[in-house]
């Protein structure tokens, strides 16, 4: 320690220190020339400390703000405070991103000589800060797929289309109905019609908690699409707190045919399921008494 | 090539409707239609759009008239196989049929419903 003291104030121990640091320092005069460099900072744009002195910094340095107003050193000398910053430089083609701080140099009687840049090279960090940024991002979006999927899975349990008879349908409402949900649940009703050719819908709200003019729509919407289909819709498990609201919002089911509990409904179809059965069996007898 | 066809299966008329149909054959359609059903002995008339993915409003408005007109020539009409992206499409597009037409899921229900319909008269 006690040889490392008398060192102080020595000349060639300091630019040892400035050599030793792994990140560049250059001094520049206010002609914008190399005074001092140190090896890390030569090293960086690829040439030799005694390769850089004596020329201009914006030659060796060659930043998009070299020659600028924006030169980081005349900024630094013009506001008389410290200036940071990132920028890139164009070495042989190759472009570095750094990150800098600058500060003006003054002498004994404080007046402005030079600028004390010093930088590091930040390519390694961007490289890690883009890795872990694409990490994120890939994240983020397999977290949105999950979310979404689940999403799907959640609405296709919610409203299920169950054959509960030959030729009649039920699908049990739960929850909120938004027009989202109803959409889907209308779809797939539809799809199950055209598929097992159900006479008979049986619409059951007892799960739904509140019924507004928006549901009420919905619902109608159905009906109407299940009408279409050439089907009968039955509504179904309207509660007596629903019916007030409904009654109390004037919400018009005139056209649906309503039943109070899905059995009921499930009794309406099966005894008109029978009367079209007996029909058809007393039409064809008078087909084959024609006959015969 | 006309873009329908017409069957007649004794009282009853089955108009089967091809997918390429323009609002020209459908005006042609309700003519000819209507001219069939007024020289009597029709029951009742199905028009199925099985064929049919796409249903527009010119379409619906007409077959509407065309009910209408054959309500008055004391003829039922049943709209028959009307598919589920058909229906999806057509409440999208808030397009109606009007409250009064009968629907049916095939020509066979169809031929039931007019029967039904018919019944007290």
């Amino acid at each position: 320690m006690k040889e490392l003291r008398n060192y102080r104030g020595d000349e060639g121990f300091l630019f040892e220190i400035i050599n030793a640091v792994p990140s560049g320092i250059f001094v520049t005069d206010l002609e914008n020339n190399i005074l001092i460099i140190n090896k890390a900072g030569a090293n960086l744009v690829g040439r030799s400390p005694g390769d850089c002195f004596d020329r201009k910094c914006y030659e060796v340095f060659n930043a998009p703000m070299c020659q600028t107003e924006q030169c980081t050193c005349r900024v630094a000398m013009r506001t008389n405070a410290v200036n940071q910053g990132q920028t890139t430089l164009k070495v042989d083609g190759r472009e570095i991103p750094i990150e800098f701080a600058s500060r003006p140099v003054r002498n004994h009687k404080g007046e402005v000589i030079g600028c004390v840049e010093h930088f590091i090279d930040i390519s390694d960090r961007l490289e890690q800060e883009r890795a872990i940024l694409k990490q994120q991002e890939e994240m983020l979006k397999k977290r949105d797929e999950d979310i979404r999927h689940l999403q799907e899975e959640i609405l296709e349990l919610s409203t299920p289309v169950i054959e509960v008879w030959e030729g009649v349908l039920a699908l049990p409402l739960v929850g909120t109905v938004d027009s989202h949900r109803a959409q889907s649940a209308m779809e797939r009703l539809l799809v199950t019609i055209e598929r097992t050719r159900s006479p008979f819908v049986i619409i059951d709200i007892t799960g739904v908690p509140n019924v507004d003019t928006a549901v009420a729509n919905h619902l109608l919407q159905t009906v109407d699409a299940v009408r279409l289909m050439g089907s009968e819709a039955i509504l179904t498990g309207i509660s007596t707190r629903t019916a007030l609201t409904m009654a109390h919002l004037g919400v018009n089911l005139g056209t649906i045919n309503v039943k109070s509990r899905m059995a009921d409904g499930l009794h309406y179809a099966i005894q008109k399921l029978m009367e079209m059965h007996r029909q058809r069996l007393a039409s064809s007898r008078y087909l084959n008494d024609e006959q015969d | 090539m006309v873009p329908f066809s017409i069957f007649s299966l004794g009282d009853i008329l089955l108009v089967s409707l091809q997918e390429e149909i323009d609002d020209s054959s459908v005006i042609s359609l309700s003519g000819a239609l209507s001219d069939r059903v007024k020289r009597g002995g029709i029951k009742g008339v199905i028009v199925d759009l099985s064929n049919l993915e796409v249903i527009d409003t010119f379409l619906a408005e007409h077959i509407c008239k065309l009910a209408s007109v054959l309500e008055l020539l004391n003829t039922r009409i049943v709209i028959s196989g009307l598919g589920a992206p058909a229906v999806v499409a057509l409440k999208n597009f808030d397009i109606s049929f009007g409250e009064k037409l009968a629907f049916a899921l095939d020509s066979q229900q169809a031929l039931e419903k007019i029967h039904q319909g018919t019944e007290g008269l």
